[in-house]
């Protein structure tokens, strides 16, 4: 695996047991993070890209379980890390924003308490009062006064509170930070703010960043890369720049279309037609086959491979490769 | 110290030190909010008091003529009557009752030995907060624990016995369990007794001070003492403390599991916090929130099972007397009683309300 | 930290209610230094450290009962235990020997002497009698504590005096220091029973004040008697220990009596059956009793007692003012199936008002009625015009709790019974104790009530001239009269059976006295004004290596005869 590489997933299946059958809500996925970028990850609302970004901590649990994949996480397999030091990469290695800063603070916890925590968990040889200074430090970077450590999370607002959440993930010099829908809940004016400490912080501390979103303008805004998931699936992969000046899947297409632009009056919205599969009983080959208006008849029987379309530019499209003959056996 | 204000300075001392404490510590809402609430509180004894008062008296059967039986004629029972004062107007009784209220004087009883209320209740209510103490300790205990491990092993054999658990204990007869106790340890092992508060033989060693038996023979280092108090209280401790506990685990459980779900438990994790403290640190805290308020409901239905219990092991508590009271139409006694047990759940209530507040820094007052 | 905070709370709060409670230490509850025997016995209880060792303890006997101290004013008391209490602590002139319903001199030198118009009784009392506080009991005090019966009226609220001494005694005098005399307001037979009684005990005149009715004195409550209370918590237990100054002949054989209040009959029956206590006594139920028979280690005396139950009938009030419909009544009853059915044959049918045992008495309204004879009730009933389709309808009262739980049951038998003759419809209604007595011996309220009575002394008058005179306790027998004794009797036959009454009260000859009062049993049951049901026996359980003195009557049941007087003195216990 190259250098760059921060944590490359191979494979990745994540299924769900429901009351219909499993789902498989991640399905045989590979990506990898490079370091020190800031990686996109958009798609529409259940298309397994948060429960992708909990499988990268192996966050899953109760219906939810990984039967196969590996998760490269700068040299090591984390899915041959026994399941009880996980919490130790957690927070650690591998820090986590949540999607909405209101519910992810406790509420009967000081915000002192929660960094504090954090640091003691993994570092449990620091004291009190180092524990405190860290926290205040940290704090003060993410522009909050250090005054306000002692509040409860209701005293503040929602900007504030992400900021918390975010120095709860650098609290121990994180690698990776996985952002979930980060800027969600939060205003237009809120969530510009926000952006632009993530991509300071980003500069000052070296992070890498896995940022999920359904927001393709906030991709634009502060992604390297950005990868784009439908249906369990991942459909493309390539730099903001490549994918969004030319994006490969008709997926992406109709994504980036769907995009308010205020510079350019195009007219009325394009609205993607149809709904997103069921992951119960998702379409054959591509899944993207019932709603793609270049839609072609291998499309609906054989599912393509995820490959390079032009440089590091990756989709999965029949448009861009060629039926191999095995495949057409076994689906025909 | 005159006996009178015992009773009122035994409840209203700690509140007040409660109070005092809150005040300083606490904010201009809080203060306000507890100020508010002490003056509703007023009232509210008021009607409590004046209706058990006039409930009393229209209950057929009264004081005198249930004392003196068969035996008693009705030149007697009218004379007993005038000498207790039970043959004035009502509105004068009923006067004479609000300045008892007012001044916290209650009387003397009307029957037995005709002594003061409170010298019996100072006897009395001592009795039951021993037995109320150690039991609500006990049914939090199991309650809480409990709970919180059948909420972490959920779904799995643990969780499945203390459900069945909670249910089955909850809906057992106190005076069944506590029989069921009596027969195996007390009478076919012959580990504990059965009765009572302290061996009788012992008792006549120990020096009170407090009529809590437990401190008394703590403070008088009367050891044989303290030992013969700890067993006695075994069994009814047990009983009261079980069938409580049922309540506690039931509800733990489900606000634990509900609070594991929440978004905050999954940051946690995710900052790599471990299982056992997320589930008794992060989950518990949120989950006793509800259970604090339970705790402050469950007074009353604590104070009705102490009755049970009180009979069942001879324990001469609070309950037992209303009970006895009632029965006797001693109305100075139960008027007495029921103001007392009025004010203490007040109490009781606004406690809860003020930990409330501490517990969960969103509720401002 | 909040949590800190919470547990700073709730550490103030647990203090406070110490500190405040520990002011309370004015309660009355044991604060007196430990006596030398408690000590000594605690010692030997934390040597041997078991739980259930109290009762293995040889100086000491516990006694459970679920009875309450009342009061322990000999001029207020009324109720069976306190009486046991007060006559254990005092004695009196007199008394009943041990076992036995015969009277033996006690603080008196002899039975005393009566003048001719039996109006005058004197007695001389013994030398060098002292109360346990060292106060010499002279006649002079004795006679001045006595008139406090005669004086102190409704300021106690039990108010014994007004039933069994103001009725009677004219004056107590003390002409000189051994002499007391008795001037009576009529000659009545039974007086010297009377005198056996708890109100006429010597009572302390340092705690007993004339003016006043001390209900429960501050321990150590002294008196003359073979105990004193070194220990009273009203509600917890009651400490005896030996009189120091005791000079009369039932020396106390164990160093304590605890007395250990029960609040429920099933745990004193339990205590006795762990052996935590020595004794139950009072009051188990039948079930009880045959729980405990046969347990290892525990012996039951069962005593043929005084506690009657019976119907109480208003004879003044429709459709019983009829005395067909009271004699179907009577007829119907099956006093066996009751007692077989419901007590386990451990209660004995009762045939009159007078219980076996007690001086002439008969089995009237078995002679009378035969019951059950339901054609002979059916005779009645059509003589007044009833029939199956015009049936007597009675509503039948009776206390749910106050004569045991069973209550309920043995009135279904009842109902059972007097329907079985077709033509008398009856419905049962529990009432509870408070409401229901007031109602019953008022008279006015109830048609048929259920009662039950223990007698103050043991002889006929007392279980005949209560239900007669005055209202009769609610059947009517008599109008009350304010200022009579007897009241207005309502026919010829109850004339005839107050005077036979009256006679017998004051007839000196015991022969002549079982001749009226059978000639006046067989009146009663003609009116049957109450029909008499079963008497009770009670039960003392005890464990083994306690005993009775084999010198007195009845050892088996520790010397407690029929006239439920339990002597202390008479205990003793091995180990």
């Amino acid at each position: 695996m190259a250098d760059d590489i921060l944590y490359s997933v191979r494979n990745l299946t994540v299924d769900y047991k429901t009351r219909g059958g499993i789902v498989h809500a991640v399905d045989n996925v590979s990506l990898d993070i490079r370091r020190g970028e800031i990686l996109g990850l958009v798609g529409e609302s259940g298309c397994g890209k948060s429960t992708f970004g909990k499988a990268l901590m192996r966050l899953h649990d109760g219906p939810a379980s990984i039967p196969n994949g590996e998760l490269w996480f700068d040299g090591q397999d984390l899915m041959k890390v026994p399941m009880k030091d996980m919490p130790a990469i957690r927070g650690a290695d591998i820090g986590m924003v949540f999607q909405d800063p209101m519910t992810s603070l406790n509420p009967v916890q000081s915000i002192m308490e929660h960094l504090t925590e954090t640091i003691q968990t993994h570092e449990p040889k620091v004291s009190d009062a180092a524990a405190h200074a860290r926290a205040e430090d940290l704090v003060e970077r993410l522009g909050i006064r250090h005054e306000r450590l002692k509040e409860y999370p209701h005293q503040m607002s929602g900007g504030m509170r992400q900021r918390v959440m975010i120095s709860l993930a650098l609290a121990l010099r994180a690698k990776l930070v996985i952002a979930d829908e980060p800027t969600t809940s939060l205003d237009v004016i809120v969530e510009a703010k926000f952006l632009d400490l993530l991509k300071e912080l980003q500069e000052e501390f070296n992070l890498t960043i896995l940022l999920i979103t359904h927001n393709i303008g906030v991709v634009a805004e502060v992604c390297d890369r950005v990868a784009v998931m439908y249906a369990a699936k991942m459909v493309e992969v390539g730099s903001v720049e490549a994918v969004f000046a030319d994006p490969k899947h008709p997926y992406t297409q109709g994504l980036l279309r769907s995009v308010p632009n205020i510079k350019l009056d195009e007219g009325d919205l394009y609205k993607m037609g149809g709904e997103p599969p069921s992951l119960l009983h998702p379409p054959t080959g591509c899944r993207f086959h019932p709603r793609c208006p270049k839609a072609m008849d291998i499309c609906s029987r054989e599912e393509p491979a995820f490959e390079s379309v032009a440089g590091e530019q990756l989709a999965s499209c029949w448009l861009y490769q060629k039926a191999d003959g095995k495949q057409k056996v076994t689906n025909g | 110290m005159p006996p009178i204000t015992l009773l009122a300075l035994i409840i209203g001392i700690p509140s007040i030190l409660l109070l005092a404490y809150v005040f300083i510590r606490g904010s201009t809402g809080l203060r306000r909010y507890i100020l508010t609430r002490i003056v509703l509180t007023l009232p509210m004894v008021f009607i409590l008091g004046t209706l058990v008062f006039f409930i009393l008296r229209v209950l057929p059967g009264d004081p005198v003529s249930s004392a003196l039986g068969p035996k008693g004629t009705p030149e007697m029972i009218a004379s007993v009557r005038t000498q207790l004062g039970l043959n004035d107007p009502l509105i004068v009784q009923y006067g004479r009752f609000l300045w008892q209220m007012v001044t916290l004087k209650f009387g003397n009883s009307l029957v037995g030995g005709h002594r003061p209320i409170i010298a019996e209740m100072s006897e009395r209510f001592p009795a039951t907060l021993e037995l109320i103490i150690p039991a609500s300790v006990l049914a939090l205990i199991i309650g809480i624990f409990g709970g919180t491990l059948a909420a972490s092993k959920r779904k799995k054999v643990t969780d499945y016995i203390f459900r069945i658990y909670a249910v089955v204990i909850y809906s057992l007869p106190i005076f069944w369990l506590g029989l069921i106790l009596q027969l195996f340890f007390g009478v076919k092992l012959g580990w504990l007794p059965i009765s009572g508060r302290i061996d009788p033989i012992i008792g006549t060693t120990l020096v009170t001070h407090t009529n809590i038996y437990f401190i008394d023979s703590l403070i008088t280092g009367n050891w044989p003492a303290f030992l013969s108090v700890l067993q006695h209280l075994v069994l009814p401790t047990i009983t009261l403390g079980l069938i409580q506990s049922g309540l506690f685990v039931r509800i733990t459980r489900a606000n634990v599991i509900e609070t594991m779900q929440m978004d905050y438990i999954a940051a946690a994790r995710a900052r790599g916090i471990r299982e056992k403290v997320l589930i008794y640190g992060h989950a518990l805290k949120n989950a006793m929130i509800p259970v604090i308020t339970l705790i402050g409901l469950q007074v009353a239905i604590l104070l009705a099972g102490a009755v049970l219990t009180e009979s069942v092991f001879s324990w001469p508590g609070m309950g037992s007397y209303l009970v006895e009271r009632i029965s006797a139409r001693d109305y100075n006694a139960v008027q007495s009683v029921i103001t007392v047990f009025a004010m203490l759940v007040a109490l009781i209530s606004l406690a809860v309300d003020v930990i409330y507040s501490l517990v969960d820094p969103r509720v401002r007052y | 930290m909040k949590s800190k905070s919470i547990v700073v709370i709730v550490t103030v709060f647990v203090l406070a209610s110490m500190m405040l409670s520990a002011c309370a230490s004015a309660t009355p509850v044991a604060t007196e230094a430990p006596t030398a025997a408690a000590t000594t016995a605690a010692a030997t209880v934390a040597a041997t450290a078991a739980p259930t060792t109290a009762a293995s303890n040889p100086d000491t006997i516990i006694i459970g009962t679920t009875d309450k101290i009342a009061s322990l004013d000999p001029a207020d008391a009324y109720a069976v235990h306190d009486w046991e209490v007060i006559k254990n602590i005092s004695n009196g002139l007199l008394a009943w020997k041990p076992g036995t319903t015969d009277i033996e001199a006690d603080l008196a030198t002899d039975l005393g002497t009566v003048s001719a118009d039996g109006l005058t009784y004197t007695f001389t009392l013994k030398d060098g009698i002292k109360f346990g506080d060292g106060t010499p009991l002279t006649a002079t005090i004795y006679a001045a504590q006595l008139n406090r019966l005669l004086t102190i009226g409704p300021k106690c609220p039990n108010d014994v005096a007004d039933s069994l001494a103001v009725p009677f005694v004219k004056s107590i005098t003390a002409p000189d220091d051994k002499t007391i005399v008795f001037v009576l307001t009529t000659p009545i037979a039974y007086f010297r029973n009377l005198l056996a009684t708890a109100p006429f005990v010597a009572a302390d005149p340092n705690i007993f004040k004339a003016d006043a009715c001390t209900l429960f004195p501050t321990a150590p409550i002294y008196g003359t008697g073979p105990w004193f209370v070194s220990q009273f918590n009203a509600d917890e237990q009651m400490v005896l220990e030996p009189n120091p100054n005791y000079t009369g002949k039932y020396k106390p054989q164990v160093k304590q009596i605890i007395i250990r209040f029960y609040s429920d009959a099933n745990t004193l029956a339990l205590a006795v059956q762990s052996g935590e206590i020595d004794i139950a006594w009072r009051m188990l139920s039948t079930d009880q009793i045959t729980q405990l028979t046969g347990v290892k280690g525990v012996k039951i005396g069962t005593i043929s007692g005084g506690s009657i139950r019976f119907l109480t009938i208003n004879r003044t009030m429709k459709p019983t003012d009829d005395p067909n419909v009271v004699k179907a009544i009577a007829s119907s009853i099956d006093r066996n199936e009751i007692a077989d059915t419901v007590f386990g044959g451990k209660v004995t049918p009762l045939f009159s008002m007078v219980p076996p045992g007690f001086l002439g008495a008969t089995d009237a309204f078995d002679k009378m009625y035969a019951s059950p004879d339901l054609a002979a009730a059916k005779k009645f009933l059509e003589a007044s015009g009833y029939s199956a389709t015009k049936p007597v309808k009675l509503t039948i009262y009776y206390p749910p709790e106050h004569y045991g739980a069973t209550t309920a049951a043995w009135m279904q038998i009842i109902k059972k019974q007097l329907e079985a003759t077709g033509e008398i419809q009856v419905t049962l209604q529990a009432q509870e104790w408070s409401t229901y007595i007031p109602a019953l011996t008022g008279g006015k309220s109830y048609n048929v009530g259920v009662m039950g009575w223990f007698f103050d002394y043991p002889d006929p008058s007392n279980y005949l001239d209560p239900f007669i005179y005055n209202g009769g306790m609610g059947n009517n027998i008599t109008a009350a009269v304010k200022g009579s004794t007897t009241g207005k009797p309502i026919n010829d036959t109850a004339k005839q059976l107050v005077a036979l009454l009256q006679k017998a009260d004051i007839e000196q000859d015991n022969t002549k006295r079982v001749d009226e009062y059978a000639k006046a049993q067989d009146l009663y049951a003609d009116l049957a004004g109450n029909i008499p049901l079963f008497f009770e026996a009670e039960h003392v359980v005890y464990r083994d290596n306690i005993s009775g003195s084999a010198s007195y009557a009845t050892p088996d049941t520790l010397n407690i005869g029929s006239n439920i007087v339990f002597n202390y003195s008479l205990l003793s216990k091995s180990k």
